[in-house]
């Protein structure tokens, strides 16, 4: 991936940056978010991916996280350190509260032409990810942050506002349900 | 009580973790994304200040628009193809099997930010890992897990160009014993400036710091091999060459470095450099 930054003319505002210093004119600013977008795009497009299920739906939450960090851009910079991991935080959050609003818990259609945007068709197949997107969204979310993000429980409990009770119950529901999408189904089950 | 064919709890979380590391789960980017996102975030921040500036009527005709927007009750706003809204973030580049990348497009050598057998840009083989991440006004722009011990992170860090007034990295420090390719000398009327920032991607692992970095466009190493760079020219540059972590990867000492630093060379299909690294060894050890 390059970077194409945009020559800047006259040296005043630049002049004023030092090692660590901050930007100081709307220009750097604007700048400096433009570099921040190119660099974090495809990164944020996976994860939303994982989170969504689908192409659409995650550059849908992708797009509308990273406007929103962008009309505050001054500020986001200056509260949080990591400004990448507070989106992935913004997009799992908004990801689940969209369908709770909505309440559309089917799975999403596949598109006519979501077979040519996934590259290696197996991917789309994989049984696996057919589970994952199958989950109703708040387990695939849980399941995105454990096995995506790596977040312990109490991280995935505050990352969507929920108690580590819940996080728990949340995650027992999705392997469960993974687990048997998974298993071949036999007529008789040997039981426990 | 699973079936019997029914996965362990380890395995399926195991195959959990492959399956979100899979590079199908990776979007072709759209080549106006970016411009659409900044573009975007303008909109809305004018449309805030204006709602705060004027009350009344125009502060709720935006704040309906503003609703509106964000729930999408209909279709997502990014669709394919959508003619109203804005344009779609996530686009075919191609329909092939092929993996969608840019043109290879070689860069003059004095766009580019010089790896040096110690490092580049504040960032060092073997430094701490806070430091690296928090030094210079770095920014975090990712992070994902590696194998082992080793945790990954892209950091947007300041060029040389960025946080000083001087505009050009040295060339061609390498010692006597190693043959330096030609570096087209820069032209002192019109010389573009170099990036203010880079995307450099660090590996750190817990005993000892940093222990790989480089990885993206942007930069070359002292003796002038950058992407595109022909394999066969990698053979002319430096001395002793080894295979690295993979088939496509060539390793070398770099020149000048200490300890095991290295160069590493991902060489892509069309048989010219990919990628480079500056990496502790040949090969990654991410069990410590």
């Amino acid at each position: 991936m390059v970077l194409s930054v945009p020559t800047r003319a006259g040296t005043g505002p630049t002049a004023r940056r030092t090692a660590g210093g901050r930007p100081t004119t709307n220009t750097d600013d604007t700048a400096d978010f433009g570099d921040f977008v190119r660099a974090v795009l495809p990164g944020l497009l996976r994860y939303g991916h994982a989170l969504t299920g689908n192409p659409h739906d995650a550059a849908d939450l992708v797009q509308g996280v990273l406007e929103k960090i962008g009309a505050r851009w001054p500020s986001v910079r200056r509260r949080t350190g990591d400004p990448v991991a507070y989106a992935r935080r913004a997009m799992a959050n908004a990801h689940v509260s969209r369908w709770r609003r909505t309440r559309r818990e089917s799975l999403v259609a596949d598109l006519p032409d979501t077979r040519v945007v996934y590259q290696p068709d197996r991917f789309a197949d994989e049984p696996l990810w057919q589970a994952v997107r199958a989950l109703p969204p708040r387990q695939r979310a849980v399941m995105v942050l454990r096995y995506y993000e790596d977040l312990s429980e109490a991280e995935i409990a505050s990352t969507l506002g929920i108690s580590k009770g819940t996080v728990k119950s949340q995650a027992n529901k999705a392997m469960t349900s993974l687990r048997a999408a998974l298993g071949v189904p036999t007529p008789e089950r040997r039981q426990p | 009580m699973t079936g019997p064919n029914e996965p362990g709890p380890d395995e399926l979380a195991e195959r959990l973790r492959r399956l979100f590391a899979d590079d199908g789960l990776t979007l072709p980017v759209a080549v106006t994304a970016d411009r659409d996102v900044v573009g975007g975030a303008r909109r809305r921040r004018r449309r805030r200040l204006t709602a705060a500036a004027s009350g009344g009527v125009v502060a709720v005709a935006a704040l309906v628009f503003a609703v509106v927007g964000l729930t999408g009750v209909t279709r997502p706003r990014g669709t394919i193809g959508a003619a109203a809204g804005r344009p779609a973030l996530s686009q075919t580049l191609t329909a092939t099997s092929e993996p969608a990348s840019p043109p290879r497009t070689t860069t003059p050598a004095d766009q580019l930010d010089v790896l040096g057998p110690v490092g580049t840009d504040g960032l060092y083989l073997g430094m701490p890992i806070e430091q690296a991440l928090r030094t210079g006004g770095n920014v975090i722009v990712g992070h994902q897990s590696a194998s082992g011990t080793c945790v990954g992170y892209t950091l947007l860090v300041r060029t040389s160009a960025g946080r000083d007034t001087t505009p050009l990295p040295p060339t061609g420090t390498a010692p006597a014993t190693s043959r330096v390719a030609p570096v087209p000398p820069p032209s002192v009327t019109t010389r573009p400036p170099l990036p203010k920032r880079l995307l450099i991607s660090v590996l750190v692992s817990k005993s000892a710091g940093v222990v790989q970095l480089g990885g993206v466009a942007g930069l070359r190493t002292p003796e002038g091999v950058a992407p595109g760079t022909p394999e066969q020219q990698v053979f002319r540059t430096y001395h002793k060459v080894v295979p690295g972590d993979r088939p496509s990867e060539l390793a070398t000492p770099a020149p000048g470095g200490k300890g095991q630093a290295s160069y590493v060379f991902a060489i892509g299909r069309d048989g010219a450099v990919d990628q480079l690294w500056l990496r502790k060894g040949y090969r990654l050890d991410c069990r410590k």
